[in-house]
């Protein structure tokens, strides 16, 4: 879409790095314009007219995060940041829209030295909640207690946690975008965010659906990203979602995090999961096919949870029964 | 390092090349100051795009130093085959109680149909565009590279050994390597602009890396980055170990990018253009990725073919934070790595 679009923003950043602590406060005031061939970005002169964000949380945050972990595992990089931000967008031949929003964010890489393991961390949303907490907490323990190896555990059905559902939405629908036939009881679609409701152009992100009946194709995705005025925007599903069959089977195992990230390659998805199972942590590689991966989840009983990966995605508990 | 006023500038530009002519897709310019606290264990950086009155000359500074449009050299890559180019020029300023410097980069990276790319500099263009363009379309599959001999050419050896040497000395791991072998970060003939000081203000000195823990040069993307010890120009001399090429050997020709990882102490590196010779025989393979541990790379390591050359650069990312790195190599022979 053409048009002038404007941002101000200001953020405040936690950074723990192998080079220390550091603390960075950003104001920025940039513009982007597009003339339906060249996409111009630049820095502009007024200061940013935004207010600071408040900080304090950040500090609670490492807070959390550093009580959280057990002896065996710490903290190889970390970033927090919370940040304001107010855009304009004017349309050519349009009136001006103007929208704000705040957010905060943390990631963060936890490893387990002796074991050689890593978790990456990506937590947001619009504040810091319990909910954000609650995985922290679960997760950091998890990691603590992952055993030294040992034959491979079988199981009949897993429970997939919400990071990890949410990060393999992303990772479907592209692979289902591709093979259109496969794993069609599976059914992703753009969702709603309560807070986050309006995407780069300021236009509302309704839902839509992205897989299955009624399908509506990349090429219409209705919404746009764009992260920073820095980059074009760009169609996106926003705030993915699934809606699965249900299930009474019960996990022999709960998957709680992924150990590395999720790779599709040639329609074979390889996970690599931190499960446990009672006051037990071991790592569990499963190698599934797309089409089987997508025919073999079932909704778990857990309230979704935002997850800032791409656009978004919404993960709760489901169960892999293949 | 103390307390210091650090500025940036960048001009970054895409343009296609096709037969319809140049067209310039994309172009970016920012450019803000970072008032930057040594505090204990770390930065405080106040940052902003915004320059008040008297940081107007810094401002200015900066602006001319990059306002030279590159419509011209894009125009010079014109060999009728369609190529996206990205230019991004960078200048930094920076200010303490002991210096005032102001100082400019510039990379180019040309990226073929093919997706096969070079990250070069002004000077090195005609150089590094000949060598993109001379590569051919793949002709089979890697089945192992493991089991054949490997010649590093055209200056590759010095992306494996980025990854094997020089970012485990931003990390203080060590290593055991070959006598023969030296590797070394020499800031002063960095191709893509001279360092002479780092973006903390401090001297930027050549050191060696395969030794005790190196100090390595402050670096950082913008002014609203913290700065990190980084790379800045790695130059790779092999000292009178000459090797003779295996009749039967993988040649790498082009590596499209890497990665270490400090938990594993593994390396990986796809290799995007690369030939299997057996005699008179030659098969440009498909792209592949190199894994192996530090220590089986050491290892493998038997000598060189010749003198060092310049590697097209690395944009070398860390903490988030993207910075070009010069990378210059002699051809380096390993030995197949299944038989360490």
């Amino acid at each position: 879409m053409n048009g002038r679009y404007i941002k101000q923003g200001r953020s405040v950043r936690l950074e723990v790095t192998r080079a220390g602590r550091s603390r960075l406060e950003v104001s920025e005031h940039g513009e982007a314009t597009e003339d339906g061939r060249t996409f111009v970005a630049r820095s502009a002169a007024p200061a940013s007219g935004v207010r600071k964000p408040a900080a304090s949380v950040l500090a609670s945050i490492e807070t959390q995060l550093l009580a959280a972990l057990p002896p065996t595992v710490s903290i190889e990089r970390m970033t927090a940041v919370t940040g304001t931000a107010k855009h304009r967008f004017a349309p050519s031949g349009l009136p001006e829209r103007e929208w704000s929003e705040s957010h905060i964010r943390l990631h963060a890489s936890l490893v387990h030295r002796e074991r050689a393991a890593r978790v990456l961390v990506d937590l947001g949303g619009a504040r810091w909640t319990e909910q954000h907490s609650a995985w922290l907490a679960r997760v950091a323990a998890a990691l603590g207690q992952l055993d030294g190896g040992g034959p491979l555990r079988s199981w009949k059905v897993l429970r997939l946690g919400s990071s990890i559902a949410a990060a393999l939405w992303p990772e479907l629908l592209v692979a289902l975008l591709e093979h259109p036939g496969a794993g069609s009881r599976l059914a992703l679609s753009q969702r709603r965010h309560d807070v986050f409701r309006l995407d780069g152009f300021g236009d509302p992100i309704a839902e839509v659906p992205l897989s299955g009946a009624g399908v509506v194709s990349p090429a219409h995705w209705p919404n746009f990203f764009r992260p920073t005025y820095r980059v074009r925007p760009v169609r996106a599903a926003f705030h993915l979602g699934a809606t699965l069959p249900p299930s009474n089977e019960r996990p022999d195992a709960d998957a709680v995090a992924l150990l590395a990230p999720i790779r599709v390659h040639r329609s074979v998805v390889n996970l690599e999961l931190l499960a446990t199972d009672r006051n037990v942590s071991f790592a569990l590689p499963v190698v599934i096919g797309v089409e089987r991966l997508a025919s073999s989840l079932f909704a778990g009983a857990q309230k979704e949870m935002w997850f800032p990966y791409a656009a978004g995605s919404w993960g709760g508990a489901v169960l892999l029964a293949p | 390092v103390h307390d210091h006023l650090f500025a940036s500038a960048t001009r970054d530009e895409t343009w296609t090349l096709a037969r319809g002519g140049i067209t310039l897709l994309e172009e970016k310019y920012e450019r803000g100051l970072a008032r930057t606290h040594v505090a204990r264990g770390g930065f405080e950086i106040e940052a902003s795009d915004h320059f008040g009155a008297k940081e107007k000359d810094i401002a200015d500074a900066l602006d001319r130093s990059l306002a030279e449009p590159m419509d011209e050299m894009v125009a010079e890559c014109d060999e009728g085959v369609p190529l996206r180019i990205r230019s991004i020029r960078e200048s930094r300023y920076l200010r303490s109680d002991s210096v005032e410097k102001l100082s400019t980069t510039s990379a180019l990276t040309i990226t073929t149909a093919a997706n096969r790319s070079v990250i070069t500099t002004p000077q090195l263009l005609h150089q590094h565009l000949q060598l993109l363009l001379s590569l051919a379309d793949a002709e089979e599959e890697v089945t192992d590279y493991r089991a054949v001999p490997m010649e590093w050419s055209n200056g590759t050896a010095a992306v494996l050994l980025h990854e094997a040497i020089g970012h485990p000395a931003q990390h203080g791991a060590g290593g055991t390597w070959p006598q023969w072998l030296s590797a070394a970060d020499e800031p002063g003939s960095n191709p893509f602009g001279e360092m002479s000081v780092d973006d903390c203000g401090i001297p930027a000195q050549s050191v060696e890396l395969n030794g005790a823990r190196p100090l390595l040069p402050w670096r950082r993307t913008s002014y609203r980055d913290a700065p990190l010890r980084r790379m800045s120009n790695l130059v790779i001399r092999a000292h009178g170990v000459s090797a003779l090429p295996p009749a039967r050997r993988l040649i790498v020709r082009l590596v499209a990018g890497g990665h270490y990882d400090p938990l594993t102490d593994r390396v990986s590196l796809v290799v995007s253009s690369s030939e299997m010779v057996d005699g008179a025989s030659r098969r440009v393979l498909a792209p592949f990725t190199v894994h192996e541990s530090r220590s089986a790379i050491a290892e493998a390591l038997l000598g060189s073919l010749g003198s060092p050359m310049v590697y097209p650069g690395v944009a070398c990312f860390d903490e988030g934070q993207r910075v070009f790195a010069g990378s210059s190599a002699p051809p380096l022979i390993t030995r197949a790595f299944g038989d360490s």
